[in-house]
């Protein structure tokens, strides 16, 4: 018996439109994935990458052995090595805060460091359409600066249950073998009161 | 006929007839029993029905089980813990620390901790190691050390919790970085009507890391004691004091 050539289209059409269906599932995302996994923005150091609460770019990285914050009293020595990250914000619609407590520098040995530190300069609120700065500081093992990328979430999670960071950037600070050697290496004091190197 | 039985002059067919006249009562068969015990059930199954005979026997037992202590706490197991000695190392997850010395004193400015009526200081020093790889709260350190202190000065119904400073500095700790070794003071206070410790014995409790049976966070719970150290405590000088 000999099968009608409209039966044979249809065929094509379902297991084409099957193949499609399949493949664009395969692309969605899962669940599991929209509920808890962070929706990830990449960019590298000097790269603007903009998240729903404003507009992040790198503009510098500075390590020292210890710091003058905005604390009182003497300068204060690191544990392993200060590593300030200096970030130019542009807030959007309304005005923002920088995740300080929230972000991590996060090595390639999979170890993340970050959290409130008693010398860290306090972002304030930046106004969105206007260009705020923020320095972002950590306390982090010298050896292993070398390939760090720095977490920067859209919001603080300050409720601390479940998936509060929703959005993130994720930003390759450049620092190859050469770099990490100089920052672990260098000395002095940072002075985070000005913005610059003391 | 039946053939007369010796000595007694009756004969074998009248036993079976003597036997059954000389019983009170004829033996009853298991199915009488049973008709009685339905009868008697009877009597008072409007009361007890079998859901009511099963509450009183649920009753009974655990009238029963308490009789015999089964509704007595569970007694703490006393459970020897391993000693340390001062300065050794332990891992304690997510640590490893080693609880140094120690000192007392009223006062010390340079920490911030300043002098309080009635409350005295115990700082110990310990050497610790986050080996975990994220920060993590000291409060998680807190929960680690159980100090077997007299007199220690309660925050509500809970031991108040110490303050945890870098020895470098004296700037209090909130959070412990992977894998950076840390040389911090732990200090507790103390009620002056208390006798000032010689020596201070620390159980080092060890976590777990799970989520809550309440929300979705992840953390690390259930501090369960592991070891033990005793350090020295003295009186610190009373001119470091002032600093």
């Amino acid at each position: 018996m000999k099968t009608p050539p409209r039966n044979l289209v249809t065929l094509g059409v379902t297991v084409t439109a099957l193949t499609l269906g399949s493949v664009v599932a395969e692309r969605l995302p899962t669940a599991t994935q929209i509920s808890v996994d962070p929706i990830v923005r990449t960019a590298g150091q000097g790269e603007p990458v903009t998240l729903r609460t404003g507009t992040f770019t790198v503009t510098g990285v500075r390590a020292s052995p210890q710091v003058k914050g905005v604390a009182y009293g003497p300068a204060h020595k690191a544990t392993g090595r200060y590593v300030a990250i200096d970030v130019e914000v542009l807030a959007l619609g309304e005005p923002r805060f920088v995740a300080t407590s929230s972000a991590r520098l996060v090595a390639t040995d999979g170890r993340s460091f970050g959290g409130p530190l008693a010398d860290a300069p306090v972002c304030p609120a930046y106004q969105p359409g206007v260009i705020g700065r923020c320095t972002l500081l950590f306390d982090v093992d010298p050896q292993a600066l070398s390939g760090m990328t720095l977490q920067l979430p859209a919001q603080d999670d300050f409720v601390g249950l479940g998936p509060a960071i929703l959005e993130r950037a994720d930003i390759d600070l450049g620092i190859d073998e050469a770099r990490a050697a100089t920052l672990a290496a260098a000395t002095g004091t940072l002075d985070l009161t000005d913005g610059a190197p003391r | 006929m039946s053939e007369p039985t010796p000595g007694t002059g009756a004969t074998r067919a009248s036993v079976p007839d003597q036997a059954t006249s000389d019983a009170a009562d004829p033996p009853q068969s298991p199915a009488s029993k049973l008709e009685r015990a339905k009868d008697a059930y009877e009597l008072v199954s409007d009361v007890l029905t079998p859901q009511t005979l099963l509450i009183l026997l649920a009753a009974a037992i655990i009238g029963v089980t308490g009789l015999f202590g089964g509704w007595n706490n569970v007694a703490t197991a006393e459970r020897a813990l391993p000693t340390l000695a001062p300065s050794a190392t332990t891992t304690a997850s997510p640590f490893a620390l080693a609880a140094e010395k120690g000192v007392w004193f009223a006062e010390q400015k340079g920490a911030g901790l300043y002098p309080r009526p009635g409350v005295r200081y115990v700082m110990v020093s310990l050497r610790v190691t986050n080996l975990t790889k994220e920060p993590l709260w000291t409060a998680t350190l807190n929960h680690a050390l159980v100090p077997q202190l007299e007199g220690r000065e309660q925050s509500g119904s809970q031991p108040a919790p110490p303050q945890i400073l870098q020895v470098d500095d004296a700037q209090a700790l909130q959070v412990l970085q992977p894998g950076l070794p840390y040389h911090l003071v732990v200090v507790w206070t103390q009620q002056d009507t208390a006798p000032a410790p010689t020596q201070l014995t620390i159980d080092v409790a060890s976590h777990t890391f799970r989520v809550s049976s309440i929300d979705a966070a992840q953390d690390w719970r259930d501090p369960e004691a592991q070891a033990s150290v005793t350090v020295p405590i003295r009186p610190a000088p009373v001119e470091a004091t002032k600093k």
